[in-house]
């Protein structure tokens, strides 16, 4: 297995709190097939004056798979954080693969739009 | 949600405190002049000691003041309709006010604020608070109220679509507050303040209103 040659797809890189993250995670092109599970974490992380915070929101197992990849989809709490740039500190959205050499994406999330309320 | 009481507290031992401050500086100069300079110079004394009696009373006089404007009105209730609003809502509120004596309230402002707070690590608990949002809006200016008398004022403010929600974890926070100032004559006798809390999610309506 080497897992360091994997790389992840996104459909989008900015998701509405409490919507899906769609995407796959796919193998390099030289690299050997991924022939065992795969953790795939969804979190976010906070960075600026402060020590850096993480939390991992959700985590979810891929089984192996091969050149083709394997997709994912995993909920962006509806509480949020959405994805911040302040002053003193920011907020950062990825999902990340765990392996020895981790690759990650960072994403986007943005406010849910509004929906009118039912008469 | 209703308003607390913040200032009542912290204003009497702030007299207090000011009071016996001046009752220290008032001895100490007392024992040093008395007991050195004065011997020489009874005149610089007394000069010192009327400097001292002067400034505490005007301050004293100020304290009393500021307690008799806010004596005016009863403490003022705030009332937040919405303290869970999504970020492009309007935070709707009232303030209640009644009248103890009759007395004109010179103005009534609102302000929403959204601050940053960060803690630069875990066991160092230094605090470094950024206000990066603010709005105001006016809810009265020169009402006049009788003896008695009570008044509701309703207001509201949005919480900009791209601002950033309310947010906590161990080091870092984003806080939305609302604070309401009322003003009688020039100085500012109570203020209220509500924390909200600002959602990313609308949370949908799911009952429909009878026909």
């Amino acid at each position: 297995m080497n897992q360091a040659f994997a790389s992840i797809e996104l459909d989008s890189t900015a998701i509405a709190a409490g919507e899906d993250l769609t995407g796959r995670v796919i193998q390099g092109e030289s690299a050997p097939a991924i022939d065992a599970a795969v953790t795939l974490e969804l979190l976010w992380r906070t960075s600026g004056l402060s020590q850096a915070e993480e939390k991992i929101v959700v985590s979810q197992t891929l089984p192996p798979f091969g050149a083709q990849g394997s997709a994912f989809q995993l909920k962006v709490p509806e509480a949020g954080p959405i994805s911040y740039a302040g002053k003193t500190f920011s907020i950062t959205w990825c999902v990340r693969i765990v392996s020895a050499v981790p690759a990650e994406k960072t994403f986007t999330v943005v406010p849910a739009l509004q929906k009118p309320e039912l008469p | 949600m209703s308003g607390t009481l913040h200032a009542p507290a912290p204003k009497l031992l702030r007299i207090l405190g000011g009071m016996l401050l001046w009752l220290i500086l008032g001895v100490v100069l007392w024992r040093l002049f008395a007991g050195t300079v004065a011997k020489r110079h009874d005149t610089l004394l007394f000069v010192y000691l009327i400097l001292v009696a002067v400034a505490g009373a005007l301050w004293l006089s100020a304290a009393i003041n500021g307690l008799v404007l806010r004596s005016r009105l009863e403490c003022p209730v705030l009332t937040v309709v919405n303290a869970r609003p999504c970020l492009g809502e309007h935070v709707r509120f009232r303030l209640a006010l009644l009248a103890r004596r009759r007395t004109t309230v010179c103005k009534v402002v609102a302000v929403l604020s959204l601050s940053e707070e960060v803690r630069k690590a875990r066991r160092r608990e230094k605090i470094l608070p950024v206000v990066v949002f603010r709005a105001d809006s006016v809810l009265a200016e020169d009402l006049r109220l009788d003896k008695g008398e009570s008044r509701d004022l309703p207001g509201e403010l949005l919480v900009p679509p791209d601002a950033m929600q309310s947010f906590e974890s161990h080091l870092c926070a984003c806080r939305w507050q609302l604070e309401v100032l009322v003003f009688v004559g020039r100085q500012l006798v109570w203020r209220e303040r509500e924390t909200l809390s600002v959602q990313p999610v609308r949370i949908e309506t799911t009952e429909k209103k009878p026909a």
